[in-house]
């Protein structure tokens, strides 16, 4: 009998959010190798960018991922800024922050859910989305939307933070760090979760050198990277919060740097509101033309460094639009941290780079060919057909009631 | 200039690099294409990141932009290498950063650049999808698409 085997994860998977396709060479239980197929979700951003204005361009990118949406426009809008120097008024600045942290804060507790689940651990999946939800709530008030919040424009922000919610959120903001420090508790100093994760995947600090990789997935191996203290923007260098780093590299280290960078966050947040309900002035300055040239932007994201190249000919639209999304370059590092491990622990060392998971909620809306809706229609034939069961089985009112 | 920049700079200069466009905290400078193996391994070696490599398709050459980012100073390097347009072709440094070895796959895929010494060129994005047309973001292909 062979002793190696195939071993296809993917493309559609449960354990996978999104389309990949992986697959495992199994020696006996022991990953021998593993191959990564993407291309599933190609959308071509690049080029719709690249037939958009530059305005239209900041709204085509926010599309690139539901999770993350507020990263793609801020490192897009540095980008442009970075052509032209384009100042930003202060205020701007830090509502820039403002967004993007508490972004990292649903998103490092979307992942921690996750991985909890990923493992078993239900408990701390629904404690995870629980506290989630405030920070969504937060998101919301302000900037008008749960994701997708079109905040960013060139030379500024679109929406303006009313003052009026500092107290409100403040609010929400302690009870989310008390329920979170209770969370930490359980999920750190928990005996099975960090027998079931501590050596597990492990990428070594040379590897992710090697990799180039970035975000929580370098900085849980050792490697000090974070672009928002390496090269300060938006009001970065006018708060005050440490870099969290890791040498463990394996995916105990991984989540102990998103679960404590949660509170780093919080503690940016707090500045920012403290500060807005100090600074005055513009929201942004009125950029009315990009001239020729080129611009890099970049913004440290949940998952690292999201990088924008564009270049402009003094038109209304980008010659070239490159992106590159942080798990673009921390995917590969599953190379260095999965071969050589156990078949059970590869799923959640997969999952341990936090790959960014594109699939928001969407809302369909069918027509027939007159155009007439069929959603409602659609609901109504689920519904006439739960009566229909309930019918079946008897006992109509108990049924009904329950 | 930060000492860690001027560091940087010498090391372009001893391979008689000259940068050629310099704003805030962006570098850029044109290599030859078979200068680019020895000078990635002497920037990474100089503990810079690779962030991506920008393939640009310009009128009358074929352009690739490699980022190097020096994470200590917040500096980017950006060498670029020009290349014809009708048969693109640079190097491979996918032996010395492995990171780089997705990146040259996917210009492959989209750009048809090749890439000598790269161990695997398969396609990265369109791999067993043949309804993708070759070199998809080509404006060669596009121009004749639109006729």
């Amino acid at each position: 009998m062979p002793t190696d085997y195939n071993l296809p994860v993917g493309p559609f998977h449960p354990l996978l959010e999104e389309a990949e396709f992986f697959k495992i060479k199994l020696d006996g239980e022991v990953v021998a190798d593993i191959e990564m197929e993407t291309g599933w979700m190609h959308r071509g951003i690049e080029k719709i960018s690249e037939e958009s204005t530059f305005d239209q361009s900041i709204f085509a990118v926010e599309r690139i991922c539901g999770i993350c949406s507020a990263s793609h426009p801020f490192a897009c809008v540095n980008a442009f800024e970075d052509i032209d120097d384009i100042d930003i008024p202060l205020r701007a600045r830090y509502i820039r922050s403002l967004v993007g942290e508490l972004e990292r804060i649903h998103s490092h507790l979307l992942w921690l859910g996750l991985a909890g689940h990923f493992i078993g651990y239900d408990t701390l999946w629904m404690w995870a989305w629980k506290y989630r939800e405030p920070i969504l709530e937060i998101i919301e008030k302000t900037t008008g939307n749960r994701n997708h919040y079109a905040m960013f424009r060139i030379g500024g922000v679109r929406r303006d933070f009313a003052p009026s919610l500092s107290d409100e959120l403040n609010e929400k903001l302690d009870t989310v760090a008390r329920k979170l420090t209770m969370v930490t508790k359980a999920a750190m100093d928990d005996p099975v979760l960090k027998s079931r994760l501590s050596g597990v995947g492990v990428l070594t600090k040379e590897a992710a050198i090697d990799y180039c990789a970035v975000g929580p997935t370098a900085r849980a191996s050792g490697v000090a990277i974070d672009v928002r203290k390496d090269e300060p923007y938006a009001a970065y260098d006018l708060v005050d919060f440490e870099v969290v780093v890791q040498e463990g590299g394996d995916v105990f280290a991984k989540t102990v740097v998103r679960i404590l960078e949660v509170f780093e966050s919080i503690k940016i947040i707090r500045q920012c509101i403290k500060a807005l309900s100090k600074t005055g002035g513009a929201i942004f300055n009125d950029a009315k033309s990009i001239s020729a040239g080129e611009g890099i932007g970049r913004h440290e994201a949940p998952r690292g460094e999201v990088f924008h190249y564009i270049r402009s000919d003094g038109s209304n639209r980008p010659v070239r639009h490159k992106i590159r999304a942080p798990s673009y370059v921390n995917i590969p590092t599953y190379k260095a941290s999965c071969v050589g491990e156990n078949l059970a622990d590869v799923l959640i060392t997969l999952a341990a780079v936090d790959p960014c998971y594109c699939c928001t909620e969407r809302s369909v809306k069918m027509q027939d060919e007159n155009g007439k809706e069929l959603t409602e229609s659609l609901l109504k034939r689920s519904q006439d057909k739960t009566e229909e069961l309930i019918r079946e089985l008897g006992e109509y009112e108990a049924w009904r009631y329950l | 200039m930060m000492e860690r920049v001027k560091e940087i700079v010498e090391i372009l200069a001893s391979e008689n690099i000259a940068v050629d466009h310099e704003k805030k905290r962006r570098i850029y400078f044109k290599v030859e294409p078979g200068a680019i193996r020895e000078l990635s391994r002497k920037l990474s070696n100089a503990r810079l990141r690779l962030s991506t490599i920008s393939a640009i398709e310009n009128l009358r050459s074929f352009e690739l932009l490699y980022h190097f980012s020096d994470d200590q100073t917040g500096y980017y390097f950006c060498p670029r290498v020009y290349s014809s347009l009708e048969n693109p072709e640079v190097p491979s440094i996918s032996d010395t950063i492995s990171g780089a070895s997705w990146i040259e796959r996917e210009i492959h895929d989209l750009f048809g650049v090749n890439f000598p010494g790269h161990p695997d060129l398969k396609p990265l994005l369109k791999e067993d999808n043949e309804d993708i047309p070759e070199q998809p973001l080509r404006v060669k292909r596009r121009e004749d698409h639109a006729d």
